[in-house]
């Protein structure tokens, strides 16, 4: 897919926008981050690239998604998070509060620093 | 004279002059096909794809097709609705704002009329248009490519033109993303001519000019 997002010209949208999801949600599989929900978001999403791009490149470029879905779910499937939680994989909560936690000047409570959680 | 063409949309037969793109042809004849960078005095362009219909059973950009005899072309059915909808979205998460955060793209302010908001901007070309055709002049156009795209504005070339129309670039955006200097909210929020009525209503009722 880096092929596709660095060959846009970035004229039409589903092209342009396009090929930087299907990015990213594929490389959520790659770091075995993904989850039942994506590989429909990859359907759904690389669909839409395919039928409104404006020029052959939009149109081919979600066929290696689609085609792979296609022909080995399997593989996708065993990349889904096994652990059978609800939450989702590719949210990783202490990344998300580390800006926060920067701006405040000290680690947050819950998660605390490397060294394990801040002692009360 | 030129001829008619003859052709139906959703099964609704309509007529219209050899040349038209089933977008106008569609406004003429009362049917809304939602479109972003089509606009009426612009050449087509065709880069948003939201007015995408299918003709004979393939997409294409209702704004750029030229209409031909015999045509059958969908627009209101679910399928292109859920694309539309998937298109708009993808607009909306795009570029630096992916996975959708507080906007943090800049804003470019060299401009002595206006200011560009990056936040908004859908590379529509229209102000690029406007700017060529309308004004005969060249004060936007696109700088970069894919995913970095974006637009450029001549800053010295609207400093010496004291007679940029600025508001004609204005209006000619689609989401906000050129804003005068030293203007706010000139109609406030709640007055605007779309927080009265649906856009397209204009078309369905049937007051629409050809675009």
């Amino acid at each position: 897919m880096q092929f596709f997002v660095e060959e846009s010209c970035g004229y039409c949208t589903p092209c342009r926008v396009g090929t930087r999801l299907l990015e990213e949600r594929l490389g959520r599989f790659l770091s075995g981050k993904g989850s039942l929900a994506d590989i429909a978001y990859l359907e759904k999403t690389g669909k839409t690239v395919k039928t409104a791009s404006r020029c052959g490149l939009g149109q081919t470029a979600a066929n290696p998604v689609l085609g792979t879905i296609q022909s080995f779910r399997g593989e996708y499937e065993r990349r889904v998070q096994s652990n059978g939680s609800a939450f989702l994989s590719s949210f990783d909560p202490k990344q998300a509060v580390a800006g926060a936690a920067a701006l405040a000047g000290h680690a947050s409570m819950h998660f605390g620093t490397e060294k394990g959680p801040v002692k009360q | 004279m030129s001829a008619k063409v003859g052709f139906t949309i959703d099964g609704k037969e309509i007529l219209a002059e050899q040349g038209y793109t089933i977008l106008q042809a569609a406004a003429l004849a009362g049917i809304y096909i939602p479109h972003l960078c089509a606009k009426k005095g612009l050449s087509p362009w065709g880069s948003c794809r939201v007015c995408t219909v299918l003709v004979n059973g393939r997409p294409q950009a209702a704004c750029t097709m030229p209409v031909a005899e015999g045509m059958v072309v969908e627009n209101d059915t679910p399928e292109l609705k859920d694309l539309r909808a998937s298109l708009v979205e993808m607009l909306f998460v795009e570029g630096p704002r992916h996975p959708y955060m507080f906007p943090n793209r800049p804003v470019d302010a060299s401009h002595p009329d206006v200011m560009l908001d990056f936040n908004r901007c859908i590379l529509c070309a229209r102000c690029v248009r406007a700017s060529q055709e309308q004004d005969g002049k060249h004060v936007f156009q696109f700088v970069h490519r894919g995913g970095h795209k974006r637009i450029g504005i001549n800053a010295a070339v609207g400093a010496s033109a004291t007679n940029l129309q600025v508001t004609d670039t204005v209006e000619a955006c689609p989401v906000g993303c050129i804003i005068p200097k030293r203007i706010g909210f000139a109609v406030p929020v709640g007055q605007r001519v779309y927080d009265k009525k649906p856009i397209g209503s204009d078309i369905e009722a049937g007051n629409a000019a050809a675009k």
